[in-house]
């Protein structure tokens, strides 16, 4: 019988019949080349079981598994800010993105200092912010004013979504395009994330220079 | 235990498989989440074609495939190596035999073909069945059985000389 790789192979899965089984170990038995050959495929198996653990255990998991748990229905609002609460919290630098503690529609998380005053007194387009700029200004649907930035922190850089309501500024969706964390991911189909969210706050067109100033002015109170 | 609650404790439990699939498929640790995270959510989407009673594993890696082939591939960033090569189970004696090994066979399984680093990913590393890789892969069992054992015949070519005979040895 001649112990091609195909049988050993097969053989070392247990993948033959009971006949070829038998026939292929006393075949082995007296053929040491074939023996040899067995065994370093054991060998490699074991190495490449070593070489590729499970990972497990660690922050992209239990972000997936919100997910999961979240189910299909989650509202779009949640399904993206999720990925950005947790790179956040990966890296423990942007301590005010935090998981929403309940299925609250009214707000996700509170913005960081820096982000609140850009938010509060930036125009649109002034980079002054330590890496925090406004990019447009408009009035969603239900009358809130929203303001899309874009951050760069040590955490990760991306676009980001805030409306102001009577708590003040809430970030109602994030878009890390890049992190530098090792643990930090991009979301697949990244800047459609952010659209998504505009598009169903249902908002007007971007105010102008004028607008914008005149709303600044009067700390984001309707006129 | 509602239909529901049994696919999303399924799919929770079979995230770190998924994504050690995904590794083998991409070669890149980070292309491998976003590419769990693709399929994870289009599993979601189409959880209703998925039968309760069948394998959501072979399910699940089918769609990742798919989405692999289909859209992430063209997108895919600048290939990362694998990261987090550790050894597992170190019994100290042959642990220098076994760095080299695992080294060694982490550089060949990056160089096989996609084919075959799927059929070992499936059945060596998932300890599935021939039937059950083939059914993952769509082809027939026998291309499963050739496909590994080409795979493992170059796999163990590359391993260091004293291997199989240490392992005999002992």
């Amino acid at each position: 019988m001649e112990l091609n790789d195909e049988l050993l192979s097969a053989y070392l899965d247990n993948a033959l019949d009971e006949d070829q089984q038998a026939a292929v170990s006393a075949a082995l038995a007296t053929d040491a080349g074939a023996r040899l050959r067995l065994e370093r495929m054991q060998a490699a198996d074991r190495a490449l079981r070593a070489s590729l653990p499970l990972p497990q255990g660690d922050k992209f998991e239990a972000m997936m598994t919100a997910r999961i748990q979240m189910g299909r229905s989650a509202p779009r609002w949640q399904r993206t800010v999720l990925p950005w609460a947790l790179a956040a919290s990966v890296a423990g630098l942007v301590a005010g993105y935090m998981l929403p503690r309940e299925q609250s529609p009214a707000g996700l998380s509170a913005p960081d200092a820096v982000l609140a005053r850009v938010l509060d007194e930036a125009p649109s387009g002034d980079v002054a912010g330590q890496g925090t700029s406004v990019v447009l200004s408009f009035q969603a649907g239900d009358g809130r004013y929203c303001r899309l930035f874009r951050a760069a922190r040590d955490a990760g850089s991306g676009e980001g979504l805030a409306c102001r309501g009577s708590a003040g500024w809430q970030v109602v969706a994030w878009d890390a395009t890049t992190t530098t964390s090792t643990e930090g991911f991009r979301a697949a189909g990244a800047g459609m994330l952010i659209d998504g969210a505009m598009s169903e706050l249902g908002g007007r067109p971007a105010m102008d220079a004028g607008e914008e100033v005149a709303a600044i002015k009067r700390g984001w109170s309707k006129p | 235990m509602s239909t529901n609650t049994a696919f999303s404790q399924q799919l929770v439990e079979l995230i770190p498989r998924l994504r050690r699939f995904a590794r083998s498929l991409t070669r890149s640790a980070a292309d491998a989440d976003d590419l769990t995270q693709a399929a994870i959510e289009r599993a979601l989407v189409h959880q209703a074609s998925w039968k309760p009673g069948t394998r959501l594993d072979s399910w699940v890696y089918r769609i990742a495939q798919n989405l692999w082939r289909d859209d992430l591939r063209a997108h895919r960033r600048r290939a990362e190596p694998l990261d987090g090569l550790e050894v597992a189970g170190e019994d100290g004696r042959d642990s220098f035999v076994r760095l080299i090994e695992v080294g060694e066979v982490a550089d060949s399984f990056q160089g096989l073909p996609e084919e075959q680093r799927l059929v070992l990913s499936l059945v060596v590393l998932d300890g599935l069945s021939y039937q059950e890789a083939a059914n993952v892969l769509e082809v027939p069992v026998g291309t499963v059985m050739s496909r590994l054992a080409r795979a493992r015949g170059r796999l163990a070519a590359q391993m260091p000389a004293s291997a199989g005979r240490l392992r005999a040895a002992k």
